[in-house]
């Protein structure tokens, strides 16, 4: 009887011990998930707050080209400040922001998880992504004696950039309200030239190939 | 006298307590005024147990046990099977250990000692020495250092407008072109040690994303060196950082960078003839074979800014790799190698599997080894190829570089595939 009372007593502190260090190992698993994630929101933080800056350093009427390096699984987007359907986080103001997701629902996905910069005294934003999206369109001036196929394919927008764990190249106009747009290999594998940046803006705004 | 002995006589009712005598689970008859340290005190009365240790005094009202002639069991302090005060102080050194490390474990996942070499560093070596299953989830905390080379005190690098953490340095009257061939080659020495020399496994799963495939590259920029457009453009023109690298000493030590990178016994880059493959590289279009691929090089006019970047690729020929560097001018000394001028071009032709393929080429502008002074153009790239250092019982081999890069999309995204760490 005397003897059992030690050994219960050696193996409440084993027990003790071993409930410490699981927990310990669970902690530290759940810990290093969360580890990640918190970084690709420092990221997506540091992006949107290196834009904030940039974008604030342009000047009225000016083109310019930003260069980012992404995260993947976040995408950004953007409100005009007439947008009614526009989320609280912009209420003051056109604002651009990086959310978490896919790119689809934009809205939805912005509210789960996003990052939004206020852009005060710009009345628009407007955000698109011309790289990757095509689609077959009629041709404007089509003459059916000359060319054949009626149709052209062209680089369709859509409202979110969805980025890549790579340097990106945003084309940024800033104009009575802010165009940020994304081309990616329209412009040729991403370049760019300051000398033909009003030609290569349309080039990319214009979805030409 | 006869107080004395009552005295002793007290003292050895009190000395009856002692562990000697009674043991855990004795039965001792107490009496009214017994003083004792007491632990797992149980009363036969009502069976309750208290775990406390406390100094007991039977007469107390506390434990009830005021009656002469109770009968209890004990315990006692350093009994068997008890807690030693060895035990309790290793559990408070245990405990306070943990906090330490809790701190700083805490600290470094949430980003509180986040940007510093030594962080990067040691996120390196945790992300090298995890598992495979784990190792994407291990974040590298390596933040792109932003350095910005002014000529004067109030001087800014528009390349960083807007963004935070510039390092500025104001370049030396009379010392600019040492200056900026001192920090750039600085910045890849740094670079490649905060990345374990290119030995450690870094990107061996990557959240089963990329699993770096055979020319698949993932990169780090650990820092990017941008210079203002106060620097007068003759005095780039003037700066060789290979040259540099070939002469001068990193900080505390007493071989050249080239030999750092290399072996001590290299002392210059292997000489390149004019009219080789490697010395028409560096400037505008390749074309693979067979492949109709070309391949955009930029050019170095006007662009003033230069990123380091550690670049890692898994490659099952390792020895085609450095056959391959050889052939195009590197220094290649036991799975180490140095190549100066090879540029973005690195990957596309050493490290594809085609490189050593490459057939067209339509060079436009400068590019030549030898040749080419501007800070820009001169991308050399330093590395290691072999078997990397990782948690895997099998080792696996490919190779690592650091090299500047001219900071676009163009050049970088073609040697990277993926870019981890912080902008």
């Amino acid at each position: 009887m005397i003897r059992k009372k030690g050994i219960l007593m050696d193996n409440v502190l084993g027990l003790i011990v071993a409930a410490i260090g699981i927990g310990l190992l669970i902690f530290f698993a759940v810990k290093l998930y969360g580890a990640s994630v918190v970084q690709d929101e420092e990221k997506a933080r540091t992006i949107i707050d290196s834009l904030e800056g940039k974008i604030n350093n342009f000047n009225e009427g000016e083109i310019g080209k930003i260069t980012i390096q992404g995260v993947s699984g976040w995408f950004i987007t953007g409100w005009s400040f007439t947008d009614k359907e526009r989320p609280d986080s912009c209420y003051f103001g056109s604002c651009l922001c990086i959310c978490k997701g896919s790119g689809g629902d934009v809205k939805s996905e912005c509210k789960n998880k996003g990052f939004c910069r206020e852009f005060k005294g710009l009345d628009k934003m407007e955000i698109a992504n011309y790289y990757g999206n095509t689609e077959w369109r009629d041709k404007p001036n089509w003459d059916s004696e000359e060319d054949t196929n009626h149709q052209e394919r062209v680089y369709v927008s859509t409202k979110s950039i969805v980025l890549k764990n790579q340097l990106m190249d945003l084309i940024v106009k800033k104009e009575k309200g802010l165009i940020v747009n994304y081309c990616g290999g329209i412009l040729g594998a991403g370049l760019y030239s300051e000398q033909n940046k009003q030609s290569d803006f349309l080039k990319c705004t214009m979805g030409v190939k | 006298m006869a107080g004395r002995g009552r005295k002793s006589a007290k003292k050895r009712e009190e000395n009856n307590w002692d562990k000697k005598k009674f043991g855990k689970g004795d039965r001792r008859e107490f009496r009214k005024g017994d003083k004792g340290e007491v632990r797992n005190l149980i009363l036969p009365s009502n069976g309750k147990i208290k775990d406390n240790l406390f100094f007991a005094e039977v007469n107390s009202s506390k434990n009830n046990i005021q009656e002469k002639g109770n009968t209890l069991r004990l315990s006692w302090k350093g009994d068997k099977g008890e807690v030693s005060v060895f035990f309790i102080v290793t559990i408070i050194l245990a405990i306070m250990g943990f906090i330490a490390i809790m701190f700083f474990v805490l600290n470094f996942f949430n980003g509180g000692v986040s940007g510093t070499d030594e962080v990067c560093k040691l996120s390196v070596l945790t992300r090298a020495s995890a598992p495979s299953s784990v190792q994407g989830y291990v974040p590298l905390k390596c933040q792109t250092k932003k350095i910005c080379l002014t000529q004067s005190w109030l001087g800014t690098c528009s390349q960083f407008a807007g963004e935070k953490d510039v390092q500025r340095v104001v370049l030396p009257s009379g010392k600019e072109k040492e200056k900026i061939e001192e920090i750039s080659a600085n910045a890849m020495y740094d670079c490649w040690n905060m990345m374990g020399q290119g030995k450690m496994d870094l990107f061996q799963s990557l959240k089963g994303e990329v699993g770096l495939k055979p020319t698949e590259s993932a990169c780090v920029i650990c820092s990017r060196v941008a210079i203002g457009k106060d620097v007068k453009e003759e005095v780039i023109l003037k700066v060789n950082i290979n040259e540099y690298m070939r002469t001068h000493n990193p900080p505390n030590s007493d071989k050249t960078y080239l030999q750092t990178f290399t072996d001590k016994s290299v002392r210059a880059y292997p000489k390149v003839e004019a009219n080789s493959q490697f010395s028409q590289l560096g400037k505008g279009k390749i074309e693979k074979l067979g492949t109709g691929k070309k391949i955009e090089v930029s050019g170095s006019a006007g662009n003033r800014e230069m990123a380091m970047v550690f670049m890692q690729i898994k490659t099952p020929s390792v020895e085609d790799v450095l056959t391959n560097m050889v052939k195009y001018g590197g220094s290649v000394t036991a799975g180490v190698f140095m190549m100066p001028v090879i540029g973005n071009l690195a990957k596309a032709i050493v490290f594809s599997p085609v490189g050593g393929t490459l057939t067209a080429v339509a060079a436009v502008g400068m590019g030549v080894y030898g040749t080419t002074t501007a800070w820009e153009g001169q991308r050399i790239a330093a590395g290691y190829c072999g078997e990397f250092t990782s948690s895997l019982e099998k080792a696996k081999a490919g190779c690592s570089l650091v090299q500047g890069l001219n900071y676009n999309t163009a050049d970088i995204n073609q040697l990277c595939q993926q870019i981890e760490g912080s902008p």
